[in-house]
């Protein structure tokens, strides 16, 4: 026991300078401390200060935050704005380089035609100094033209001048050939007339000179009939002129249409005519080889006609007579 | 029908052609019944009188006052009762472009008339049994009388 008792003595002597110590101690700590809360009572004082201070910059903070908030949403309305307008752009983008690469395309071409064009200018170059001396040589082959122009102009001057005289006189020369022909045609046309009108007083003179030879016969004497017969003669005589220059006046007069005709027609027309000359001369007509023609029938068969009697007329008459007649192209 | 029955009309203004005509005609045949008229007018008064009888065969001259012989020819064959009439074209003129159309207007016979007593005398002989006889109107010739 005893023992037990001295070590509680120790324990608590040991206890109790421990206590001391701690005591001291904190004693120490709480001047520490007063001089702390002196000191965290100035900081705290401060605090305050800065906590006033910060609860004005506190409501300005707040103010600004509200014109943030504000302007926040003001900005998101223009964001949108902007992401269409941005759509807009990247559309107008993708049309710019299509349009780039045509662009690009056709500045290549350009660039070949350029290319193309500086060798043709080059040609272009070439064939403009030919030209400027062709022009120099030219320069001087127009003074010569101007001169010799000129001189033509002096010579115009003079055919002018002579072709005016020649004008008036080709006037007076076509004035006078239509008055020719309106001559000629009342001359054609007076040659038909009064031929066809001297033709009916001489018929008649031929036919009373008949009647009287046939009914007068008996009453007549042999001088008186020889007279008549002479009468009758004249008369045919005058009859064949009137004849010829009614067939001649007629030439002009009538229409010259031409029909195609069978030509063994027309001379079998002029063989029976002439029949009876041909009787007289024993005259035969051979025709050959004759086809249809285009021809004027009138003409045509005075044409036959006069060849056929002139040959008749002027063949041997000691010889019978033998017309051939033939064609040929 | 005989030909001494005939009656035979001339149209023709000229007065020594119609005496010849006559004469010719008598010397042919002396009992036929033969008148003249003188100008185209008094003509076409003749052929278009009701009463009167129509001659059997008209001698036309062309070169008539009034009314020529070629307008009588066309008025005649347009002519409902006078267009079987026979017309002899009885002519001075030897136009042959005349005569074709004179045959197309209905002309039966162009006669040129002759310088001659004698062969006006065969020429209207000839003309006259053409016209006279029963020639079917078809098929009647066209004929030019030269003497």
């Amino acid at each position: 026991m005893d023992n037990t008792i001295e070590s509680a003595e120790d324990k608590l002597s040991i206890a109790n300078r421990k206590l001391l110590f701690q005591n001291e101690e904190k004693e120490k700590r709480a001047a520490e401390l007063s001089i702390a809360n002196k000191e965290l009572i100035f900081q705290n004082e401060e605090k305050e200060k800065r906590a006033a201070e910060l609860s004005i910059a506190n409501k300005e903070l707040i103010f600004q935050n509200e014109e943030k908030e504000k302007r926040a949403a003001e900005l998101i309305i223009a964001n949108t704005e902007l992401a269409f307008q941005n759509d807009e752009k990247e559309k107008r983008a993708a049309e710019l380089i299509i349009a780039n690469t045509e662009l690009a395309f056709q500045n290549e071409e350009k660039e070949k035609r350029a290319a193309e064009l500086i060798i043709a200018n080059k040609e272009l170059a070439f064939q403009n100094e030919e030209k400027e001396k062709r022009a120099a040589e030219l320069i001087i082959a127009n003074k010569e033209l101007a001169f010799q122009n000129e001189e033509k102009e002096k010579r115009a001057a003079e055919l002018i001048i002579a072709n005016k005289e020649l004008a008036f006189q080709n006037e007076e020369k076509e004035k006078r050939a239509a008055d020719l022909i309106i001559a000629n045609k009342e001359l054609l046309a007076f040659a038909y007339i009064s031929s066809h009108d001297l033709q009916e007083p001489l018929r008649k003179i031929q036919t009373v000179v008949t009647i009287i030879l046939e009914n007068e016969n008996k009453n007549l004497s042999e001088k008186g009939k020889y007279n008549f017969q002479r009468m009758q003669l004249a008369a045919g005589r005058m009859q064949q002129l009137i004849d010829d220059l009614l067939a001649f006046s007629r030439i002009n007069t009538t229409d010259h249409q031409f029909e195609k005709t069978d030509l063994n027609l027309i001379i079998e027309e002029v063989k029976n005519e002439l029949r009876d000359t041909m009787q007289e001369k024993h005259a035969s007509i051979e025709v050959t080889e004759i086809c249809p023609a285009n021809i004027i029938p009138f003409q045509f068969r005075q044409l036959m006609y006069n060849l056929i009697s002139n040959a008749l007329k002027f063949s041997n008459p000691d010889i019978p007579a033998h017309i051939i007649v033939t064609a040929a192209l | 029908m005989k030909i001494t029955e005939l009656n035979i009309l001339l149209a023709d203004d000229d007065a020594d052609d119609c005496l010849f005509f006559k004469e010719a005609i008598n010397t042919l045949i002396p009992a036929t019944n033969f008148s003249a008229v003188h100008d185209g007018d008094q003509l076409m008064q003749l052929l278009t009188n009701e009463t009167g009888r129509l001659p059997d065969v008209l001698f036309l001259d062309l070169n008539m006052p009034r009314k020529n012989g070629f307008e009588c020819l066309t008025e005649i064959k347009q002519h409902k009762k006078l267009k079987n009439l026979p017309v002899v074209i009885f002519s001075t003129s030897s136009a042959y472009d005349n005569i074709n159309v004179l045959f197309k207007t209905g002309a039966d016979v162009y006669i040129r008339k002759p310088s001659n007593f004698e062969q006006l005398v065969q020429v209207i002989k000839y003309a006259l049994p053409m016209t006279a006889e029963n020639i079917p109107s078809k098929a009647k010739l066209k004929y030019v009388l030269n003497a």
